[in-house]
């Protein structure tokens, strides 16, 4: 009887820290594994494990950042697979890019907009639909997309974001902005390719 | 500072990882020149809809379900 009651103290204990961030933690699964029901299984995996090892989590520390841990090192060992992502190969290229010059370069040369910098630009950048940046997004190497999001979505700091990935800070410094640089490289195909410039 | 210096630090800045002595430097210049103001607007923007679009998602209703199930057994 007291086991099984330390047991209902152990699973609330555990429900009440955990299960607040579930939305949280299951969008960034989705962006990473590109597929719902891929998501929903990294999810429960992440959740199975973080309750196997709950003795030890630090009680007080960030949640978020434990369960995330859990859930990345899950997704590189089970669904980091067939090699099927796509190539990013001219870093060199993609590191120069600046989707905000592009974007005023553009503005510019239609010479239509009596609007300049900021103003215009931004215009621009909401005429991205949701879909074309989750598109974007989840067509960025997943290593460098992970960094990215866990910074621009979850928030952390770059140390956080080295603890959670096992790698160094200036290494998290360089996903970060590779990342950016490839996502703001594929919006502007995007960009390109479906017209939302030439409306402008 | 120089515009260079200036983007340079755009990420750090806006990822707020600089300290302060540093981030009032970033911000004198922004001050200053409207061209890296708008650079670094966009940037933010750009932070925002990577945030946004992963802020939108609600996991599925029964996940919580088969989360609690599976914890059940263990």
């Amino acid at each position: 009887m007291a086991a099984e009651k330390n047991n209902q103290g152990k699973n609330k204990e555990f429900e009440e820290i955990f299960l607040p961030i579930l939305d949280n933690l299951y969008g960034i699964a989705l962006r990473m594994t590109r597929n719902s029901k891929d998501a929903e299984d990294l999810v429960q995996e992440t959740y199975l494990k973080a309750f196997r090892f709950f003795h030890r989590f630090e009680r007080g520390t960030n949640a978020r950042a434990w369960l995330l841990t859990i859930l990345t090192n899950t997704f590189r060992t089970r669904y980091r697979k067939k090699k099927q992502e796509p190539e990013m190969v001219d870093f060199q290229a993609i590191e120069n890019f600046c989707l905000a010059d592009e974007l005023v370069k553009e503005i510019t040369a239609s010479n239509k907009s009596e609007a300049r910098g900021t103003e215009a630009v931004t215009r621009l950048l909401k005429d991205y639909v949701s879909d074309d940046v989750i598109e974007a997004l989840e067509n960025v190497p997943e290593q460098f997309r992970l960094a990215v999001l866990l910074s621009d979505v979850e928030g952390f700091s770059y140390q956080e974001i080295s603890e959670i990935l096992g790698i160094s800070v200036g290494t998290v410094k360089s996903r970060i902005f590779r990342g950016r640089k490839i996502l703001q490289k594929l919006l502007w195909n995007f960009a390109k390719e479906k017209g939302i410039l030439k409306g402008n | 500072m120089t515009c260079q210096e200036a983007v340079k630090r755009l990420y750090e800045y806006l990822d707020l990882e600089l300290d302060n002595v540093a981030a009032v430097q970033v911000e004198k210049h922004l001050d200053l020149c409207r061209l890296c103001c708008d650079h670094f607007e966009f940037e933010k923007i750009m932070k925002e809809l990577v945030k946004n679009s992963c802020f939108q998602e609600k996991a599925p209703f029964l996940l919580k379900d088969k989360i609690l199930s599976n914890l059940k057994f263990k």
